[in-house]
């Protein structure tokens, strides 16, 4: 199946984190942003605001230094998952994600990312700024970075750390 | 005990003693104030009697949040914080949001109590359940935006949420601000003051929690359902696109642009002063609070000229006006740089721009000279003055140090008759808004139980031009319809400050209830409902608006503040506008005063509450301090 993954155009990021809460509450069943698989890192005094999230790497940064291979990409979804029975909650993936998109849940302890909510990511519905895009991981990458200038800089920067995974 | 929507827990921090407990939320107490200002009111109410004077030690700060922070509800991410006034000497507060509120409720808490007097400048760290009472040496002194930086260097966590007050508080600036997440602010009636006599200069909050509601399903329903009421909302394109400073070309148009200390209704150099300018010249993107999706916040920065360099969040209207407009200031960097020190030194733009209206309307009347002003030129407009005049204020040096005082003190120490050109309500500067032209804001500002406050009321009703059927059903006449009419405008008030009172107690924010009212007293209720799983209704929710009302009247009442101070400055209710589309037009208060009352239960001879009003609000024992003979209306 194509591969569909999540993506931002970080300028039109107000940080309102209404996508953590809905994460959390999509994910729990309550709010808590602790528990957000997307999380916004703002640096108000600049006016910066960047949502982070699993990205679906081709090459898995978390899973290299996983001491029990607990991290693996799912056959089925191509998402990357942890396997809950194999995992030691060491938290190790946390450190070795280049783009914070895994964090330790503060009381289960273990290490959650996004799912993209099996198919329909709640955060791209509930987003006032259309901030976040849940695309085609081939073909409209090329298709927005044409229409948007904003969107090359970030896009690349993942592009190139996709690239020299492969 | 397990709230759903609340925390259930009352952080008590005794700064005299260096102790800090915890508490349980009482449920009765929740459930018959809500959260937020209601919480805050009560308590200070019950806690503050007229002996203990804004700077003693035992004066109370309340920080509360309510049922609906830290969750999904738009534009639930807000605080609200009360203290007994320095600048009126009765009832206190300021609402700001951000994400300071949302973080307390994930740190665990519902609301804090601070009293006592610390003997060094400490700091309060808030961390998931537990807090510390921590030395502030290091940041005091320094502005706010170093006070957020700084704290978080000292905590090594740039995630945690900073409240602090900037020079102005430490120096007891009668109208100091409290600022959190860089540029929101708490800011009327001087808490930031309160804070500093406290020698508290920060709070800072970091929670992992979670809130919790007790109908999930039906409360991520009924907000999904609200978002769409907000997107739907008339005002919703102007706000997010513009922000708040859209309301400076409604104000000129309508003849409500307030300039040169009220002396007029237009001002000549509005276009320069425009949010189509704002947005074209310096708006570089739009900031949101917790769980906004109205974002009317905007980060701007000045790209050239004198002012280049100036960057960050704001201004919003009132400042656009206040520190522009009201001092016939007519540009919008030097606006933008004003705002800009009022937000690192920490003060009330509101205020400070009135305290300066104030000063140049003495200088051009003659009252005062370069004599007394130490050789500051105060003339309309002069950029140089006005920034020389706030670093004054803030240091409380020379003529800034009478300023500091707030226009009403001010005035009775200059003398010369200063007092007739000193714009107040019970001691607070009035806002932006020129109320001759908007005649339930003029008698909103005058009943209103912290001051001259837009916020209290917030009639919008009334400037938003619906057709006069619209005016009959909601409150019973058509002439409601009109700004300039006084038909129908003391109950339009009351039912405002009714829901108001529980807006700011669940917390929500005035734009996604009273810019076109897309949530209306049966939403709230429903979202109450769902979070807290205690059955509410729109009447239950005005109801506990109408107590909160009540308990902050009694408080002023208790503190000798009553009838005679309910009026406004002879400006507003005896100079007709004299130029503008509002040409002519004065505040009747005097015609709307009596029917107010009479909707409000009170007497109109003193204004009490009547024991029927009490008892029917569950007062009676907070009440029982007032004369009886003075309560019971004669026929």
């Amino acid at each position: 199946m194509k591969k569909k993954i999540l993506v931002v155009q970080p300028k039109k990021c107000d940080g309102c984190k209404i996508c953590e809460l809905i994460c959390s509450f999509t994910h729990e069943g309550f709010f808590s942003p602790s528990t957000s698989r997307i999380k916004v890192v703002t640096e108000r005094e600049k006016g910066l605001d960047n949502p982070f999230f699993c990205l679906q790497c081709e090459e898995l940064f978390c899973a290299e230094k996983c001491p029990t291979e607990a991290i693996v990409r799912d056959e089925e979804t191509g998402l990357i998952v942890t396997l809950k029975e194999k995992c030691v909650r060491c938290g190790v993936c946390v450190q070795s994600c280049p783009f914070l998109a895994v964090s330790l849940h503060p009381d289960k302890k273990i290490p959650i990312r996004c799912d993209l909510c099996g198919g329909d990511p709640q955060c791209v519905k509930w987003c006032p700024e259309k901030a976040l895009y849940y695309v085609d991981f081939e073909t409209s990458l090329l298709a927005e970075k044409r229409k948007n200038k904003d969107f090359i800089g970030y896009m690349n920067f993942i592009f190139e750390r996709l690239k020299g995974a492969r | 005990m397990n709230f759903k929507g609340y925390k259930g827990s009352f952080l008590k921090v005794d700064l005299s003693r260096g102790k800090v407990i915890k508490e349980n939320l009482d449920k009765k107490f929740a459930q018959l104030y809500l959260g937020g200002r209601g919480f805050n009111s009560k308590l200070l109410f019950d806690k503050v009697n007229p002996a203990i004077k804004p700077f003693h030690p035992e004066n109370l700060i309340v920080l509360s949040v309510g049922p609906l922070t830290g969750t999904l509800a738009p534009t639930s991410g807000r605080y609200h914080i009360s203290a007994k006034s320095p600048l009126t000497g009765i009832m206190g507060y300021g609402n700001a949001g951000g994400f300071f509120g949302s973080e307390l409720k994930y740190a665990g808490f519902d609301g804090l109590l601070i009293t006592g007097k610390s003997k060094n400048p400490v700091y309060l760290s808030i961390c998931d359940g537990e807090a510390e009472i921590r030395d502030a040496s290091f940041i005091w002194s320094r502005n706010t935006f170093e006070t957020e930086k700084l704290v978080k260097e000292n905590l090594s966590d740039k995630e945690v949420r900073v409240l602090s007050i900037g020079q102005a508080g430490e120096n007891l600036v009668k109208f100091a601000a409290v600022i959190n997440d860089n540029f929101r602010a708490a800011a009327r009636t001087g808490v930031g003051a309160v804070m500093g006599s406290k020698k508290l200069k920060a709070i800072a909050v970091k929670g992992t929690g979670k809130v919790e509601v007790a109908y999930p399903e039906k409360f991520i329903q009924t907000v999904e359902e609200t978002f769409q009421k907000i997107y739907e909302d008339p005002a919703y394109p102007s706000l997010s696109t513009y922000g708040t400073p859209f309301l400076v070309d409604l104000a000129q148009e309508s003849g409500g642009l307030a300039t040169r200390n009220n002396q007029t209704g237009v001002f000549e150099k509005y276009e320069e002063i425009s949010s189509h300018l704002f947005r074209e010249k310096n708006v570089v993107k739009s900031e949101a609070c917790s769980a906004c999706p109205i974002h009317c916040g905007k980060y701007a920065s000045v790209r050239e000229g004198k002012y280049a360099g100036v960057k960050g969040g704001g201004p919003e209207y009132e400042t656009v006006v206040c520190l522009g407009s009201k001092i016939g200031v007519g540009n919008l960097e030097a606006i933008m740089y004003f705002n800009l020190l009022a937000n690192m030194y920490g003060l009330d733009t509101i205020s400070l721009g009135d305290s300066i209206a104030f000063a140049m309307e003495l200088f051009e009347k003659g009252i005062i000279d370069e004599k007394d002003t130490e050789g500051l030129k105060l003339t309309w407009g002069n950029e140089e003055a006005v920034t020389e005049l706030i670093k004054q204020i803030v240091s409380r040096e020379k003529f800034g140090n009478i300023l500091a005082e707030g226009v009403k003190k001010a005035a009775s120490i200059i003398g010369r008759g200063a007092e007739k050109y000193a714009l107040h309500v019970k001691g607070l500067e009035p806002p932006a808004y020129e109320i001759r032209t908007a005649k339930a804001f003029g008698l909103g500002w005058a009943v209103a139980t912290r001051g001259a406050d837009h916020l209290a009321a917030l009639p919008n009703f009334e400037l938003l031009g619906y057709p006069p059927e619209v005016g009959i059903k909601w409150f019973g006449t058509p002439k409601v319809v009109d700004p300039y009419a006084i038909e129908g405008k003391p109950l339009m008030v009351v039912w405002h400050e009714n829901f108001a009172a529980a807006i700011d107690s669940a917390i929500l924010c005035k734009y996604s209830t009273f810019s076109t009212y897309a949530v209306k007293p049966k939403d709230l209720a429903n979202l109450l409902t769902f979070s807290t799983g205690w059955k509410y209704t729109g009447n239950l929710v005005l109801e506990i608006g109408e107590r909160i009302y009540n308990i902050e009247k009694l408080f002023n009442l208790r503190e000798g503040v009553g009838k005679e101070e309910d009026k406004l400055p002879s400006r507003f209710t005896h100079e007709p506008l004299p130029e503008g589309p509002g040409k002519g037009q004065v505040v009747e208060l005097d015609e709307m005063l009596p029917e107010y009352y009479k909707i409000r239960g009170w007497n109109p001879e003193t204004s009490y509450p009547t024991p029927e009003k009490l008892r029917q609000l569950k007062l009676m024992k907070e009440g029982s301090f007032l004369n009886k003979e003075r309560m019971e209306v004669k026929e």
